[in-house]
C-alpha cells in the first residue's frame, strides 16, 4: 500500500465514520452517541466502545417485570413480534401437557440467567501500556485545546506541532521520550507515515489501527470532531499525529486489532435440561423441541426482547389513554403555542384546566432560526436546531436610549470587575496575592450563597438593578429577510401544526432553565434553539406574525388572519415553572386586558405543575412547599434543579384533541398536527425530517446515558472538571466525557429516566407517511433497523397499527 | 487551447465532482485543502436517484440530512492523490465522483 499524506487523511475519515461529534458545554446537544450505526440493526454487534451495551442487564428487566413494569403479555407480544421463528413452532406437547413454542421462551426468560456478553478486556490488547500514551495524550489535548495561554501560543500552527514543540521540552516525560520527539517529521502525517512503517504495519492493518488509536480516548476523539468544524488545524489527523509521535517515544507497539465484544454461547444442552424440567417435569421428550426453542434465545436476543417487551408495555398504556379522551370546548380567549419538549406537556395540561385556553406543539424555535446578539452583548448565539447550519442575524434596540446607555456603562463595569478577577485568580504569579486578598469577601459570598440562596439571589438582583437596569427592547429581524421569506415560514408554521382558527391572543411560548454552578445547563435549555432559552424566537415569532404585510400575503396563501388576534411572545421557565410574557409594553390595551385576565389561569398551572413535580424530584414529596422547589433554581449546590427530559418515551403527532385532558406524566413530546390542513403533507414531511429527528436524538441520548453512565454518559456531576467549554473531565484527567451526566437521569442506584426508545404516534393518512419514509434514507434507517417504533393511524376512529419495513400492521394489545 | 470563440488561450485542469452525504463535506473539504486546490464550491441540497434509491431535495427545517455536490478544479499533476483518496473516503459510503478535463481562462486561480 502506497500511502500518501492526503490518502491517509481519507484513511482516517473512514475509520472516524463511526464517531459521533459532541457539542461543546455552551451549546450542548442532544445527540445519539451510536447515531453512526444508525445503518445496522439495532443491537447489532458493532465495535462498541469497550464496557458499552445496547441494553439494560437481564436482571433489571426481571425487576421491572416483578414490580409490573413489563407486563408477562408484553413479552409474549415481544417475543412474536421479535422471532418470528418461535412465533411460528407448533405446539409443544410432552406427556399430555401442551406448551405454546412463546410460553416456553418466556418461562425461559424469566427463569434464566444467562451470561451476558464479556466486555473488552483491554490488558488483552496491550492496555495497560497505551493506557501510558492516553494519560500523556489527553494530559497534552487539556492544555493545548482547553487552556487559553497555551491556545494563544499554538497561534497558526497546526496542533501537532504546537505538541511537538513544546513536549519536547516536558519533564514529565523521560529523557529518551523527549530525545525522540525531537527526531520525528515535523508534520502529522509524516509522522504517523514514519510509526506506520517502522512497526511494519501493513494495509491490512491499518484500519483496525487507526480504529484503535481514534477509540481509545473516545471523548476526546468525538470533540475533535466537532471542534474541527472551526478549527481546521486541529483535526483528527493531527490529533493522531499527537498518539502516533507517542507511541513511537514511548516505544510502545501499536495495538493493531479491532477492539469490541467477543459473543457469548450459551450451553443448548444444559439449558434445555434445565427448561424441559421446568416445562414438562422430568420427560426428557421435552429436551429437543425446547432446545430449538432455545435456538434463537441467544445471550444478545434475550436483552432486546425484554427491552422490547418494556416498550410494548408503554405503548399499550399509553394507546389506553389516548382512546380516552376528554371532549373539548372550542376555545376562545387564548392559544398557547409550546415547545415540543416533554416538560411542556405538564404545562399545557395545567393551562387547559382553563376551557379557554387552547395550546399547540411546535419546534421551540417556532420556525425562526436565529443567529441572535442580544443588546450589548458581543457576541452572538446560535437560535436553531443543530439541524439546519444558519440562522438569520438578528439583534435588539432599545426602547429608551437613556437607560440603555446607563446599562451599557453597568455591564462594561461589570465585564471590567469579573474579567479583572479572573484574571487575577487564575494566573499563577497573582492567584496567591488575590486569595490573600479577596479571599475572605468571596468566601462570605459563598457562605451566603450556601445559606440563604434566594435571600442572596435577591439582593444580587437588587444590587445588579441598580447598575444594569432591566430595559425594554425590540428584535430586530435583518433587513434582508424579506417579507416573502417571513410568509413562508409563517406559512410552514400554521400548517405544520395546524393551526387555522385564530383565538385573539396567540402566544408563542419559549422555555428555558434557571439553574446555578451548573456545567450542563445548555442540557436544560431548548434543544430546538441550540441549548439556549427560547425567548428570542418566540419574540422574534410574534413580530413576523404581526407584520400587516405578511398576514396580507398569508390571505393569498389561504390562512387569514383575523385583524382581532394579536401574536405574543412569552418564556417558560422550567425550573421555576413561571411562564412570562415578553414584550409586554407593546401590547395594545385590548389585548393587554385580555392577558390580565389569563393571569389567574398561569399562575394557578404554574403552582399545579410546581407541585406535581414535587412527587418526582429527589428530596421533594408531594407536600414540599411550591417556594422550596423553586428555590432549587438558585441553589449553586442543587445537583437536581429539575429533572429536564428525563422519562422521555414517545412522540405524538396529531391534534390535541386526542391527548387533551389526559395525563402524559411529562414523558411525551407533543406535536400538533391536523391532515386537514396539509392536504399534499408536505407539512406532515417537515415535522417527520426535523422534530421527530431531534426529539430521537434526545430519546437515544437519555437511553445510552443510562445505559452506559461510564462510556456514553458524563458520569458524577460531582466530579466534573471543566476544559474550558470543550467539556469535562471526571477528575482530574483521563477522558473527554460525552453524554449526560449521571444526576440528570438517576439519584443514586434509582434511575429517573426508564431508558425506552422512542415511540413515535402520528394521525395522518398512512400513504403519506409511508412516502415520507420511502424518500428518507434518515427516516428508513432509524425505523427498518428499529432504533425508534412507529404507529399511524388516519383518523381517531380508527386503531393504530404498527410500522414494519413491508407497511403497517395491526398491534397487538396486551393486557395491564 | 485557444477558445475559438474569443481567441484567447485556456488551460488545462482537471474537475472533480463528488455528490455525497452532508456530513462527509467536512472531511472532502479537508482532503481538497491537504491536497493544495486552492478553493471549491458546494451546492446544497441535491437530489435524484442514484444506487441508493431516491434521495429528496433539501427539507425545510433539515440541512444535514441532506446530499451536497462540491465540485473543484486543480492542475492535472496535484489531481491523483486527491482522486484516490476521494475513492477511499467513499469505499464505505454512499456517494459518487465525477473527473473530467476542463478549462479555464484564470489558471493562477487554481494553483
Amino acid at each position: 500500500m502506497n500511502l500518501t499524506p492526503v490518502s491517509l487523511r481519507a484513511h482516517i475519515a473512514v475509520a472516524a465514520r463511526t464517531i459521533t461529534p459532541t457539542w461543546s458545554l455552551d451549546s450542548f446537544i442532544a445527540v445519539n452517541p451510536l447515531s453512526r450505526y444508525e445503518n445496522l440493526l439495532f443491537g447489532e454487534d458493532p465495535a462498541l466502545p469497550p464496557g458499552t451495551r445496547f441494553t439494560r442487564p437481564e436482571d433489571d428487566y426481571l425487576d421491572a417485570h416483578h414490580k409490573g413494569d413489563i407486563s408477562t403479555s408484553a413479552l409474549r407480544a415481544a417475543i412474536a413480534e421479535m422471532i418470528p421463528e418461535i412465533a411460528g413452532t407448533p405446539d409443544i406437547t410432552v406427556d399430555g401437557h401442551t406448551m405454546t413454542a412463546i410460553d416456553v421462551a418466556v418461562t425461559d426468560l424469566l427463569n434464566k440467567h444467562v451470561t451476558n456478553p464479556d466486555v473488552f478486556d483491554p490488558s488483552e490488547n496491550g492496555g495497560s501500556l497505551v493506557s501510558v500514551v492516553d494519560d500523556v495524550a489527553a494530559h497534552w489535548l487539556a492544555r493545548l485545546l482547553g487552556s487559553p495561554q497555551w491556545a494563544t501560543a499554538a497561534g497558526d500552527e497546526d496542533l501537532y506541532r504546537v505538541f511537538r514543540r513544546l513536549a519536547a521540552h516536558d519533564w514529565l516525560l523521560p529523557h529518551a521520550c523527549r530525545h525522540r520527539l525531537r527526531g520525528l517529521p515535523h508534520t502529522a502525517e509524516e509522522t504517523i507515515l514514519h510509526v506506520l512503517a517502522t512497526g511494519q504495519i501493513t494495509g491490512n492493518d491499518l484500519a483496525g489501527v487507526l480504529e484503535n488509536q481514534l477509540g481509545a480516548l473516545s471523548g476526546w476523539t468525538s470533540h475533535i470532531v466537532h471542534h474541527a468544524r472551526s478549527h481546521p488545524q486541529a483535526t483528527l489527523t493531527e490529533y493522531l499525529g499527537i498518539r502516533f509521535a507517542l507511541h513511537h517515544a514511548l516505544d510502545y507497539p501499536l495495538p493493531t486489532s479491532r477492539v469490541g465484544h467477543r459473543p457469548d454461547r450459551r450451553d443448548l444442552v444444559r439449558d434445555a435440561i434445565t427448561l424441559s424440567r421446568e416445562c414438562f417435569g422430568g420427560n426428557p421428550d421435552g429436551r429437543g423441541p425446547v432446545s430449538r426453542v432455545l435456538m434463537f434465545l441467544n445471550a444478545q436476543v434475550r436483552p432486546l426482547v425484554w427491552q422490547k417487551a418494556a416498550e410494548i408495555h408503554y405503548r399499550s398504556t399509553l394507546i389506553r389513554i389516548l382512546d380516552a379522551p376528554q371532549p373539548v370546548d372550542k376555545a376562545t380567549s387564548a392559544q398557547f403555542v409550546f415547545c415540543i419538549d416533554t416538560r411542556s406537556e405538564g404545562i399545557r395540561r395545567h393551562l387547559e384546566s382553563d376551557q379557554q385556553i387552547d395550546t399547540f406543539g411546535f419546534a421551540g424555535f417556532f420556525a425562526t432560526p436565529l443567529h441572535f446578539r442580544p443588546l450589548h452583548a458581543t457576541a452572538s448565539r446560535d437560535h436553531y436546531p443543530a439541524l439546519l447550519s444558519a440562522g438569520m442575524p438578528t439583534t435588539e434596540t432599545a426602547a429608551d436610549e437613556l437607560q440603555s446607555s446607563r446599562r451599557k456603562r453597568g455591564l462594561l463595569l461589570d465585564a471590567a470587575v469579573t474579567g479583572s478577577s479572573d484574571k487575577a485568580a487564575h494566573l499563577p504569579v497573582a492567584a496567591f496575592s488575590w486569595a490573600e486578598t479577596a479571599g475572605w469577601l468571596t468566601g462570605a459570598a459563598a457562605a451566603a450563597r450556601t445559606l440563604a440562596p434566594t435571600f442572596t439571589r435577591r439582593w444580587g438582583q437588587a444590587l445588579g438593578s441598580l447598575f444594569t437596569p432591566q430595559i425594554d427592547t425590540r428584535i430586530v429581524l435583518p433587513d434582508r429577510f424579506t417579507v416573502e421569506e417571513q410568509t413562508d415560514l409563517a406559512e410552514a408554521a400554521l400548517r405544520m401544526m395546524g393551526l387555522t382558527d385564530f383565538a385573539p391572543l396567540v402566544i408563542f411560548t419559549g422555555h428555558r432553565s434557571t439553574t446555578q454552578n451548573n456545567l450542563f445547563q445548555a442540557v436544560l435549555d431548548c434543544g430546538a434553539c441550540g441549548g439556549n432559552g427560547g425567548a428570542p424566537n418566540a419574540r422574534a415569532a410574534a413580530a413576523i406574525f404581526n407584520n400587516p404585510h405578511v398576514r396580507a400575503a398569508l390571505i393569498d396563501r389561504g390562512l387569514p388572519i383575523p385583524a382581532t388576534t394579536r401574536f405574543v411572545a412569552a418564556e417558560h421557565d422550567t425550573t421555576t415553572d413561571s411562564l412570562t410574557i415578553l414584550d409586554a409594553d407593546v401590547i395594545p390595551d385590548p389585548h393587554h386586558m385580555a392577558l390580565q385576565q389569563l393571569a389567574h389561569s398561569i399562575t394557578a398551572a404554574s403552582d399545579a405543575l410546581t407541585r406535581e413535580r414535587a412527587g418526582s424530584l429527589p428530596g421533594t414529596s408531594h407536600r414540599s412547599r411550591t417556594h422550596k422547589i423553586r428555590a432549587r433554581a438558585h441553589d449553586w449546590a442543587e445537583m437536581y434543579p429539575e429533572l429536564g427530559l428525563a422519562g422521555n418515551a414517545a412522540l405524538l403527532i396529531g391534534p390535541r384533541q386526542i391527548s387533551r385532558g389526559s395525563n402524559l406524566h411529562r414523558r411525551v413530546f407533543l406535536h400538533s398536527y391536523d391532515s386537514a390542513a396539509d392536504p399534499e403533507g408536505t407539512a406532515l414531511e417537515a415535522i417527520m425530517t426535523a422534530p421527530l429527528l431531534v426529539a430521537q436524538w434526545i430519546n437515544h441520548q437519555y437511553y445510552f446515558s443510562t445505559i452506559n453512565p461510564d462510556t456514553l454518559g458524563a458520569g458524577n456531576k460531582t466530579l466534573h472538571n471543566p476544559i474550558q467549554n470543550l467539556g469535562v473531565l471526571a477528575g482530574h484527567g483521563g477522558d473527554l466525557r460525552i453524554g449526560l451526566p449521571w444526576q440528570s437521569v438517576a439519584a443514586g442506584t434509582h434511575l429517573l429516566h426508564n431508558p425506552l426508545r422512542l415511540s413515535v404516534l402520528i394521525q395522518a393518512p398512512l400513504d403519506h407517511i409511508s412516502r415520507i419514509i420511502a424518500t428518507t434514507d434518515t427516516l428508513r434507517n432509524l425505523l427498518d433497523n428499529q432504533w425508534i417504533n412507529l404507529h399511524a393511524r388516519p383518523d381517531s376512529s380508527t386503531e393504530w397499527r404498527q410500522y414494519n419495513r413491508y407497511g403497517f400492521a395491526p398491534i397487538v394489545r396486551t393486557s395491564r | 487551447m485557444t477558445d475559438p470563440r474569443t481567441s484567447q488561450t485556456l488551460t488545462l485542469m482537471t474537475r472533480i465532482e463528488i455528490v455525497c452525504p452532508v456530513d462527509l463535506a467536512q472531511a472532502l473539504s479537508e482532503l481538497i485543502r491537504v491536497t493544495g486546490a486552492t478553493g471549491y464550491t458546494s451546492v446544497a441540497g441535491i437530489s435524484g436517484l442514484g444506487h441508493g434509491g431516491h434521495h429528496n431535495g433539501p427539507n425545510l427545517f433539515n440541512d444535514r440530512n441532506a446530499l451536497t455536490m462540491i465540485i473543484t478544479v486543480l492542475p492535472p499533476g496535484k489531481a491523483p492523490s486527491l482522486i484516490d483518496a476521494i475513492r477511499t473516503l467513499l469505499t464505505d459510503d454512499s456517494g459518487v465522483m465525477f473527473v473530467s478535463d476542463t478549462h479555464v481562462s484564470r489558471p493562477g486561480y487554481f494553483q
